[in-house]
């Protein structure tokens, strides 16, 4: 955008035409609380609330572990209004817990240092017996050396990803890598070349995903698939292969070290080249759609949150807001789009979880990295109204464009028009250095959209994909049979590749 | 060989090296740049210095050139200038010195330039040059500043950047665009090079070279850096005084130096404390040689604030170590005559500082160690073919008149001479007549004796006689974006600040802009701010500060904006304002006026704070810290910003800065904040303004200072995993309502450190980020012997091992709290298994801890003790053990043993096992 085209206060309030690529604004909010409304719940007076990880504990109990190190007890978080809210502390004086789940009895909390479970011996509702589950890793006082962990995936393993010392290195031992604990205790090296993980999770499948944040090689956010054995792009971690302390038991779990990427390159390039290296599904395009990607949940409601079934949701910690994420395989290989989805959360959301009910519960804190929402910590839940949106509902890539579908039935007239369409290209540098501009920009051709006879999808034929670059949509003109326009008429493409059918 | 305004990287070399030229004349004509090719290099050779330009002076403003005088010259070496005027282009390719004698006939050239030399170094008196100590890490710190400062964005990098990535295999190249340093090994001394570079425009007030800011020790390090072939591999001589590495660091005691990096490093006469950059928070490590007169024996002191320690010959003689005001400690040593080595080592953990090392010894009264007794090894650096010179009288004489008969003055300014003058300086013609279709005179390929050659292209002959053809254009007055863009060409400013489109850090070179330690701010902690509509976003003051005062803001960056002098850039502050000024900028408000500016500064440090917009999550504030990264002090922003530029800014900050990580809080113009002031956005921003506006900022924004979050243990013990000094990266603090505290380390598994009194704070951990170490809070603090806890011994004399940890087969298990929420910590070593319960009890004054210990095994071990102590003295006085006086420690039921090792006393409490179990308690009171 040119500056020298906001001249007047009339431009800068409201211009929407300037403002195109910003997706926040306020009638937009006002529209998306019809659909989706937002309920704080109230936190007492003396608990610091920066939740990093909830579990569910049954009897509709919930655990909240903070980045202070506290295990809250919340009952009656399903309330609406939220009045009758009970906190109890399980736990305290731990190191920063970012990941929370539980087995046999046991809570299981992710500390930097190590995994821990603990449990009640004494049946006074607080814990006392708190046994080292592992600690592979190591920590060195950095206060970016964090660990994130998952809840138990469908073979018993937990995961555990690792953030480098700072932003460039790996310091303590397999900084940069994630870990699996085995059902049977042991702890196998996974997956290399970590950044700076912004959650973990896995997709409606199972699979197990993070998102990596912008910064040396991640010239965006990106969710990135864990798949055993790969490499998952920044080089720093590499060493532990070689170091006499770790090469032992990486080589054990089979692992092989792949090829230095080389700075300067692209992804689908080094890709092609590097056979260990696993791209990013999702690059979020930044700051379009957010400026911290971080923890996110499959839709597994079975309809109980609206039409999004199976999809990610997943939050920004900078923009306070939640991001819809659909994802496909092509060619053995995760990729998709990204959505804007939910905007103006009290703080800076590091994750969310689900409620019985379908709710979906998103928390965080805005301490050390400023957020929108603009308050320190905040606890609340999204709920559906029961209003379907006019929405883009998937959207898939085919060898000559796009298809998109949607929540509501297109008006062919306008849908059909390859003019209420636009679209642009583009990629990141694959580079040492932080973050990256976005480059190698192109304007392909809509050579024309054919809409389904049952009016719920669209197949635009496009002229130009770009392998290994963003395709980004916007639909201004898309209308429903109703008249409708899509409340978030805007769609980010991570076309890793173009399938051959 | 090309004037070095060719080597320039774009646009200049894209103004007027080769086939672009044409290029551009055929776009352009007179210039849309404002920077004609002709007028260009007609002004940076310096043509109008003889030819008087007349009406057009203006326009062609001569370049300064290089002072000679004794006040302000270079002290170059006598053999290079030599050279230099025999050959200026073989000297320094690329240098805009004409060849004078280029006409001359031999043998009359080469007295021609043996004269001048005589008469330019009679100007200064003939110097012997003394060598001095090369230093590896003053070498490796100039080269840090060379390839970090901004020295390679004009002069090629002599290293591959810090990434080592060169991907499109620039970097062999780089040296035919940059410009060239020539034979500086031959033409400066270490300390003449270093004098140069902290205030080039003293010398060279063209500021074509400008001043990076260095101070002394890095003007030296990137001096010693620049020659560091001036030392032959291997040879080392006897250099006077010691060597020293400085560090900055914040030590509570003497560190390991060797696993320090020191900041700087040097040559100082004596022990002494003024090559400290900072008032507090330092150490240094002196090295040397001290010769000892006659045998005998020797008294060593050191009188210190904080802590010092004197070695002789690696021994160490002097202990005065920890935080303590100044006191003098000593030590004896029996000492042959002859040369010893030497070493102190200082820190300063605040507050006040001192240091004296004295020494007495036969026939010696106590007295400071005089620096003639002190020496270096090291490899001596001397210019490249050093030679002793003596001024010739009469061989100057006949150079001061050469120097008036070739003209020289009218570049170089008029030199005193203190011998007859017979030579006439002739006329030139001038610059109006010069405009012959054919290069004649000082143009001609083959010049006339006593005419000036310089080395220039056929193409750039056309270009200049075009442009004297033409110098009725050069009469216009330039637009101030002209004006602009000829500064930024000729300074060079566009290597690393783009301005609409022109100019800019690319390729190799952008990968040469680094942060200052390791800052999370991306491209905009590193890469120098472009410079688009900067008249309108900066106030004048602001600008001119930072073109000539030294102005900077960007802590972070690596990369200093370089000064050029007043003289050369003092006009920019006003044409960017000029050339930038928006007819629809809202002026700035006049905050100081009324009551509403008052009340409303106070809104503007709620929304900048903690529970507003937290402004300081990011920002830096009036010298505070930031809670998260430092980006830029926000308290700078009202001496430095215009308002309209600073609203723009907020309501959308990718549209100024694109690719900015500052998030827009008014999206759309519409305010986030929805509680403070009625969510208006342009009565927050205006109230933003008015609390940044003002210079004092007595009540700093809500959340920028931190109290204490001190943690209290009231009915229960408390524990607190964090970082603590002392306990490690995984220390588990333990705080008990008896008022005694421990921190259990669980990397190295041992019982790390008590105090106590208060726990500990909590606010370094629960505010920003969390970054550090935190301090014990209360007092007493007692440091618990480093290494394994346990290990096994087979013989008496067996040394206690060092190596812990994982890798040593240590393993960290958890805890159990009992019902007072104490913990026992469990821990294993290979096959055994270890309870290690720590109990508080209340003391008179102070509270101890009594400590049971379990070890659990399948199978007794033998010969398996516990180390409970080491220090330098442990007294048993009837079954109590006193550690240095501190610690007091019994073990009811145990025999433990004390024993000297590496000249220290150990305290070892042997385990017996009996059932699978060995078990012993401690009683630990201090």
């Amino acid at each position: 955008m040119k500056f020298t085209t906001i001249l007047s206060l009339a431009a800068l309030f409201w211009s929407a035409a300037v403002f195109a690529d910003d997706t926040a604004s306020p009638e937009l909010k006002e529209a998306e609380k019809q659909y989706y409304r937002i309920v704080t719940l109230p936190i007492p007076e003396g608990v610091a609330l920066e939740a990093g990880a909830l579990q569910w504990m049954g009897n509709g109990r919930l655990a909240a572990s903070t980045r202070q190190g506290d295990i809250y007890f919340i009952d009656n978080a399903l309330e609406d209004p939220p009045t009758h809210l009970k906190f109890t502390q399980f736990a305290s004086g731990l190191h920063e817990v970012l990941g929370l789940t539980t087995k046999d009895s046991w809570i299981y909390a992710t500390q930097r240092a190590e995994e821990t479970r603990m449990k009640d011996l004494d049946g006074d509702g607080r814990a006392d017996l708190f046994e080292t589950v592992g600690d592979p890793w190591g920590i060195n006082g950095d206060y970016h050396e964090y660990a994130f962990g998952s809840k138990f995936d469908k073979n018993g393993d937990l995961w555990i990803v690792l953030c480098l010392t700072g932003s460039f290195n790996s310091n303590s031992p397999y900084r940069g890598w994630c870990f699996r604990l085995k059902p049977d205790g042991s702890w196998v090296p996974t997956c290399s070349g970590i950044r700076s993980p912004g959650g973990i999770g896995t997709n409606a499948d199972g699979v197990m995903f993070f998102t990596d944040n912008q910064g040396p090689w991640n010239g965006a956010d990106g969710l990135k698939e864990l798949r055993p054995g790969y490499f998952m792009g920044h080089p720093a971690g590499l060493k532990w292969f070689d170091d006499p302390a770790t090469k032992d038991a990486i080589a054990k779990a089979g692992l092989r070290k792949p090829q230095e990427p080389e700075s300067g390159s692209r992804i689908y390039k080094e890709a092609k080249r590097i056979p260990e290296y696993m791209p990013p599904a999702i690059m979020f395009p930044y700051p379009e759609m957010g400026q911290s990607a971080s923890g996110f949940i499959p839709d597994t409601t079975g309809g109980k949150f609206g039409p999004f079934q199976k999809q990610l949701f997943v939050c920004d910690q900078s923009h306070s807001t939640v991001m819809r994420v659909f994802l496909e395989k092509v060619n053995d290989r995760y990729q998709g789009a990204c959505f804007p989805f939910r905007q103006g959360f009290d703080s800076g959301n590091l994750s969310v979880e689900w409620g019985d009910d379908g709710s979906l519960f998103v928390y965080g804190t805005d301490r050390g990295w400023g957020a929108r929402g603009g308050h320190p910590y905040a606890l609340q839940r999204l709920v559906w109204t029961g209003k379907v949106p006019f929405e883009i509902h998937e959207m898939r890539a085919k060898p000559d464009g796009f298809e998109f579908t949607f929540t509501k039935p297109l008006d062919p007239q306008t849908a059909g028009n390859p003019a209420s369409y636009t679209i642009k290209t583009y990629t990141t540098i694959f580079q040492s250095s932080y973050g990256s501009p976005k480059v190698d920009e192109t304007t392909p051709t809509i050579k024309s959209v054919t809409v389904s006879p049952d009016g719920m999808s669209a197949r635009l034929v496009i002229d130009g994909l770009m392998e290994g670059h963003v395709h980004e949509i916007h639909l201004p003109g898309v209308k429903s049979a109703g008249g409708e326009s899509i409340l978030h008429p805007d769609a980010y493409y991570t076309l890793n590749q173009i399938p051959a059918s | 060989m090309f004037p070095n305004l060719f080597f320039r990287r774009r646009p200049v070399a894209h103004l007027l090296s080769g086939a672009s030229v044409a290029l551009f004349l055929g776009l352009a004509g007179v210039s849309r740049a404002g920077v004609d090719p002709g007028e260009y290099l007609i002004s940076e050779m310096n043509c109008a210095a003889c030819h008087d330009a007349g009406p057009v002076k203006q326009r062609l403003a001569s370049r300064p050139s290089p002072r000679l005088d004794a006040a302000h010259g270079v002290k170059v070496t006598p053999q290079w200038l030599h050279a230099f005027l025999l050959n200026p282009q073989a000297e320094t390719p690329g240098t805009l010195m004409p060849d004078m004698l280029a006409a001359m006939e031999e043998p009359k050239r080469a007295e021609m330039a043996e004269a001048l030399t005589h008469y330019l170094v009679s100007l200064r008196g003939a110097q012997k040059a003394t060598p001095i100590g090369q230093s590896a890490a003053a070498i490796n710190v100039g080269r840090t500043l060379y390839h970090t400062v901004g020295c390679v964005q004009c002069h090629a990098p002599q290293e591959l950047p810090p990434s080592k990535a060169d991907p499109k295999n620039e970097f062999p190249g780089m040296a035919r665009t940059s410009i060239p340093l020539g034979d500086l090994a031959k033409k400066f001394t270490v300390a003449e090079l270093a004098d140069f570079l902290r205030d080039p425009l003293k010398s060279r007030p063209g500021g074509r070279m400008p001043s990076l800011k260095l101070n002394p020790t890095e003007a030296r390090a990137v001096a010693m850096y620049l020659l560091r072939s001036q030392a032959p591999e291997g040879e080392e001589a006897h250099l006077s005084g010691l060597s020293y590495e400085y560090y900055e660091e914040q030590l509570p005691e003497l560190p390991e130096f060797d696993r320090l990096t020191p900041k700087t490093t040097g040559n100082v006469d004596t022990f002494t404390l003024a090559v400290a950059q900072r008032k507090n928070d330092f150490a240094i490590r002196f090295r040397g040689v001290i010769a000892i007169p006659t045998d005998g024996e020797y008294q060593f002191y050191t009188k210190s604030d904080d802590g010092s320690r004197l070695f002789i010959d690696d021994k160490q003689v002097v202990e005065n170590g920890g935080i303590h005001p100044d006191q003098e400690r000593n030590g004896k040593i029996k000492l042959t005559a002859g040369s010893h080595s030497v070493r102190v080592i200082y820190f300063d953990g605040g507050g006040q500082t001192a240091l004296k090392v004295s020494w007495k010894g036969p026939g010696i009264n106590k007295t400071e160690i005089p620096s003639k007794v002190l020496s270096h090894e090291g490899k001596a650096m001397l210019p490249v073919g050093n030679l002793e010179f003596t001024v010739d009288d009469t061989k100057a004489a006949a150079g001061a008149n050469y120097y008036i008969s070739l003209q020289c003055a009218r570049c170089h300014g008029d030199l005193p001479s203190k011998w007859p003058i017979t030579a006439t300086a002739p006329v030139a013609r001038p610059l109006a007549r010069l405009n012959g279709r054919q290069p004649a005179g000082c143009l001609s390929p083959k010049v006339k004796p006593g005419l000036p050659r310089f080395e220039i292209s056929d193409r750039q002959r056309v270009v200049i006689l075009g442009q004297l053809g033409a110098q009725a254009a050069l009469t216009a007055e330039l637009t101030p974006e002209q004006q602009i863009i000829r500064t930024m060409t000729v300074m060079n400013c566009f290597a690393c600040h783009n301005r609409d489109h022109r100019g800019g850090p690319e390729g190799l070179h952008r990968e040469y802009f680094a942060n200052v330690g390791e800052v999370d701010l991306g491209d905009e902690g590193k890469m120098p701010p472009q410079l688009n509509g900067v008249g309108a976003k900066l106030r004048p003051e602001w600008i001119k500060a930072v073109l000539t005062e030294g102005g900077a803001v960007r802590p972070y960056m690596a990369t200093r904006m370089p000064q050029f002098g007043a003289a050369n850039v003092g006009q920019l502050p006003d044409l960017f304002s000029k050339a930038d000024s928006r007819a629809d900028a809202t002026p700035d408000p006049d905050v100081a006026a009324s009551g509403v500016a008052n009340e409303a500064n106070k809104y503007g440090r709620k929304l900048i704070g903690v529970g507003g917009l937290t402004c300081i999550a990011c920002h830096m504030f009036d010298g505070h810290k930031s809670l998260g990264v430092p980006a830029l002090d926000l308290a700078t922003a009202g001496q430095r910003l215009k308002f309209d530029w600073f609203r723009r800014y907020l309501l959308d900050p990718q549209s100024l800065r694109p690719g900015t990580r500052m998030p827009a809080f008014w999206p759309n113009g519409v305010a986030t904040n929805k509680d403070v002031l009625g969510g208006d956005s342009e009565k927050q921003i205006s109230a933003i303004w008015a609390y940044l506006a003002r210079k004092n900022f007595t009540d700093l924004p809500t959340g920028l200072v931190q109290g204490k979050m001190e943690l209290v243990a009231d009915k229960e013990a408390i524990i607190y995993r964090n970082f603590i000094e002392g306990g490690g990266s995984r220390a588990i603090g333990v705080g008990y309502p008896e008022k005694a505290n421990l921190a259990f380390d669980a990397n190295d598994m041992r019982l790390a450190m008590i105090w106590q009194g208060a726990f500990i704070d909590a606010a370094r951990h629960r505010t920003g980020r969390g970054q550090g170490f935190e301090k014990p809070l209360g007092t007493n603090v007692v440091h618990e012997p480093p290494g394994p806890p346990f290990a096994i011994l087979n013989s008496e004399s067996a040394v206690w091992p060092k190596d812990t940890g994982q890798a040593a087969g240590w393993q960290f298990r958890g805890y159990l709290l009992d019902a007072k929420r104490r913990p026992t910590f469990r821990y294993s070593w290979n096959d055994l298994s270890i309870e290690d319960y720590p109990v508080a009890v209340s003391g008179d004054p102070d509270a101890g801890f009594h400590r049971t210990v379990t070890v659990h095994a399948e199978k007794p071990v033998e010969h398996l003790f516990f180390r409970a102590a080491v220090g330098k003295k442990i007294k048993e006085t009837d079954g109590t053990f006193a550690v240095d006086e501190t610690l007091k420690l019994k073990f009811p039921g145990s025999k433990p043993i004390i024993r000297d090792s590496d000249n220290e006393s150990e305290l070892l409490v042997p385990l017996t096992f009996q059932g699978g179990e060995a078990k012993f308690v401690e009683e630990m009171t201090w």
